[in-house]
């Protein structure tokens, strides 16, 4: 993007479902940018509000209906005020989704190719005949051998990885500026998952497009993200450049996330406890009942303001409050140092 | 190990037959698991690993008869069965392959089995107290109130509390699901446990706590473990042993320790450099395997992985870069499948560009790896003439070309197994060079 405004900015993102228990707030305020060409990644455990925070972009939340306020601004204009039908066009072509599971996102009653067809015809008049070379070439470019004999082939005839290379050439069917992945490596074995990030990589070259990418797998997000927004109970807890939050995690969660690597902390005990009651969240920092830092402060109010701890890095913690000493969080930090001669230099 | 192993297997084979035509004919067999053999000995976990398709799930059902195997031995030692012998008729008494219904009934209870997605190993329908006291009930306690005292008293063992009995699979979680499934695994008290991809379909934070769990109850029970994953950091975790599959096939098996620090085989190499290190600094691409697994209908001859492995052998008398080398048998294999389309090529580079074929020449050394002029003059002829006949559109004579030249050690000699230091064993050539036979240049 050559103007100062990114590709996709959220502001103040909150997702409500109404539940026989009463309001749920999956996502709470959150914000968020993703630019051109840049890769971000959100992190957190299952049940932090990750996924259901990138559906509300497109408003494709599933059922309960969940209900979505705030500002979604893509390109300049505000996807939450735009109708359904023009969301529709923007969704699935300016915007991509890829999701965890390929098989429960294809229907299995038709040839690949004609659903990577149908994708592209809903959005654009064009000739059958333009839409198969199309999806072809797609095809070809994801990867998949014999492109043109493949077309005609059933999902079912496809291996797991083979059909997540699917589910990419038909995200990539309208040439999207901003494609959002929700873990689409995390059902796939370790080869083909190296395989799927170097070809996402090499796309987001090609396309210069934006990508937003939802997992839990640090090793992953190592990889590929250049920026890492840390979620948790439906709250931003931390947000930075990758090489800050691996470094020097700021928010004790994040410190507690990383230390659950067995190559980093080799806690394989996890995180004790468990995420709050999305119904009736605690006051404070979300994070309390399970931190190690706990003090009062964290338990009245609001979640705290996010603070900038380093340059471009930004934790949600009342010890980097002016009132409080921020030093027993960042000592923290020292045993988080990646210890890399482990697993990952085991190849070389 | 010199006591007698819990499990033995041996030479383990299941093929599923491929029928057609009106008749049901069978025209070849799906070889899922192609003569595995291994021992797990008691209280020890045993990892096998490969990618998705390799056979792993398949030879865990085999084992443990939840599909009829093809043909092989699957020595059971568990419970009281330790003193087995071979009949006269060369069969193991303990030979789970031959089990009667009764005998197989009776080593039900000594073997369990967990599955990747608790969700759907559940009924919703049944307390989940009812779904784990039912194994009991099935073994013949009649007892019901004895059965809801040992469930009760399991689940705490597990990590719920004992009034979870009452409540229904979708009150829980995931883990606590996985939970449940690893104590109705246990109600029976058995000696060896398979379990088939446990934790994948959690949460890294929850996987942990299972693992833990798993950890745990192994020492108090004193089990044995099958641990299928796909994932080597949760294999590093859980388990003392491990074995490489590789399309049906034993590639690797050894210690975890070794195997990790020191992989003897180039596949459980390059499995292990697919690992995503969580270090953002870390630029070190990993050893990249290209494609997919071959189909286990026709799997490759000689080592199976000589498709795949980038450590390839060049034939005597040919030395040249070693991604060139694994470039030109790409190549080759790729022309002779049939699946290099020159015309899609042409169309793509432009007509007027490529009247001569330079660009396609290009283009297809650019994909494979090819340097613009290789080392060893002859295989460059050769490659040249390969290319030109690309160029006229005999994609076949190419083929040719390239299969009279060039050919691996790998493809024509099937790697025995090489013993490296303490249990460890690895099936490749690279470790039996002198057994290599010789191919001569021109072959055919």
């Amino acid at each position: 993007m050559s103007t100062a405004e990114p590709l996709l900015e959220v502001e103040d993102l909150t997702t409500t479902f109404s539940t026989d228990d009463g309001e749920l707030m999956a996502v709470d305020g959150i914000d968020f940018s993703v630019d051109s060409g840049e890769t971000v990644c959100i992190v957190g455990e299952s049940g932090s509000g990750k996924t259901v925070a990138t559906e509300s972009i497109t408003r494709i939340v599933k059922s309960p209906p969940g209900h979505v306020e705030g500002s979604v601004r893509f390109k300049g204009q505000d996807l939450l005020e735009m109708s359904e039908p023009e969301l529709r066009d923007i969704r699935g072509y300016e915007i991509a989704h890829i999701f965890q599971n390929p098989q429960e996102a294809m229907n299995h009653c038709y040839t690949v190719g004609w659903q990577i067809m149908e994708a592209l015809q809903i959005h654009r008049d064009v000739s059958n005949e333009e839409a198969r070379a199309k999806a072809v070439d797609l095809l070809d470019k994801v990867g998949i051998a014999n492109a043109s004999s493949r077309f005609d082939d059933h999902p079912h005839e496809f291996s797991g990885g083979q059909k997540q290379r699917v589910m990419i050439a038909m995200a990539l069917v309208g040439d999207p500026d901003l494609l959002i992945a929700d873990e689409p490596t995390t059902a796939l074995d370790v080869t083909v998952q190296a395989q799927i990030l170097r070809l996402l990589d090499d796309l987001q070259e090609e396309f210069d497009m934006g990508i937003l990418f939802v997992t839990h797998d640090l090793g992953v997000v190592a990889e590929i993200a250049d920026r890492i927004i840390v979620m948790y109970a439906g709250k931003v807890m931390e947000r930075g450049g990758v090489l800050d939050i691996f470094d020097h995690p700021a928010h004790p969660y994040t410190q507690q996330l990383l230390n659950c690597l067995p190559d980093i902390g080799g806690n394989t005990g996890g995180i004790p406890g468990k995420l709050p009651d999305p119904h009736d969240p605690p006051d404070g920092c979300r994070f309390a009942a399970r931190c190690d830092h706990t003090i009062d402060a964290c338990r009245t109010g609001q979640q705290p303001e996010e603070v900038e701890v380093n340059p471009g890095q930004k934790a949600s913690c009342v010890y980097y409050r002016p009132a409080h000493d921020d030093s027993v969080i960042r000592d923290g930090i020292q045993n988080t140092e990646p210890d890399t001669t482990e697993v990952g230099s085991a190849d070389d | 190990m010199t006591e007698e192993p819990l499990l033995s297997v041996r030479d383990l084979k299941k093929h599923y037959p491929i029928k057609k035509g009106l008749f049901n004919r069978q025209v070849g067999a799906a070889k899922a698991v192609d003569g595995i053999s291994f021992d797990i000995g008691r209280g020890e976990t045993l990892g096998l690993v490969g990618e998705s398709g390799c056979g792993k799930s398949t030879a865990a059902t085999s084992i443990i008869r939840l599909e009829e195997p093809t043909s092989g031995e699957v020595i059971f030692n568990g419970r009281d069965r330790s003193k087995g012998s071979t009949n006269a008729d060369g069969v193991h008494s303990n030979d789970i392959t031959n089990f009667s219904d009764r005998e197989l009934k009776a080593f039900r209870r000594d073997a369990q089995m967990i599955f990747q997605d608790p969700s759907s190993s559940f009924d919703p329908r049944v307390k989940v107290g009812s779904s784990v006291a039912e194994m009991l009930q099935v073994h013949g306690m009649s007892d019901r109130r004895r059965r809801r005292k040992i469930v009760e008293n399991l689940l705490e063992r597990v990590g719920l509390s004992a009034s979870d009995y009452d409540r229904y699979p979708h009150e829980f979680s995931g883990g606590q699901k996985q939970r449940i499934a690893l104590a109705r695994a246990l109600v029976l008290n058995p000696d060896l446990i398979v379990a088939d991809e446990p934790v994948s379909a959690l949460d890294v934070s929850i996987q942990a706590e299972i693992l833990t769990l798993i950890k745990d109850l192994q020492a108090e029970f004193d089990l044995s473990l099958l641990f299928i994953s796909h994932d080597m950091s949760v294999i590093k975790k859980v388990c003392d042993r491990v074995a490489v599959m590789y399309l049906g096939e034993i590639v690797e098996i050894g210690p975890t320790d070794r195997v990790f620090a020191d992989p003897q085989h180039p596949y459980t190499e390059a499995l292990l450099s697919a690992i995503p290190t969580p270090d953002p600094r870390s630029t070190a691409k990993g050893i990249e395997l290209k494609g997919t697994v071959p189909s286990p209908t026709d799997p490759p001859s000689g080592c199976r992985f000589h498709t795949r492995c980038h450590r390839v052998i060049q034939p005597e008398g040919l030395d040249i870069d070693q991604s060139n080398w694994r470039g030109l048998l790409t190549l080759r294999d790729r022309l002779v499948a049939g699946a290099i389309d020159v015309e899609s090529m042409r169309e793509n580079l432009g007509v007027a560009e490529d009247s001569d074929g330079t660009g396609i020449r290009s283009q297809l050394r650019t994909e494979f790896d090819l340097e613009d002029q290789l080392s060893d003059a002859k295989a460059e002829t050769a490659l040249k003439n390969a290319l030109d006949r690309v160029v006229d559109g005999d994609s076949e004579g190419a083929g040719e070309v390239l299969t009279s030249e060039f050919t691996t050690p790998c493809e024509e000699t099937v790697p025995d197994r090489t013993r490296h230091a303490d249990d460890h064993e690895s099936a490749c050539l690279l470790h039996d060079r002198e057994g290599v036979v010789t191919p001569a240049a021109a072959d055919d």
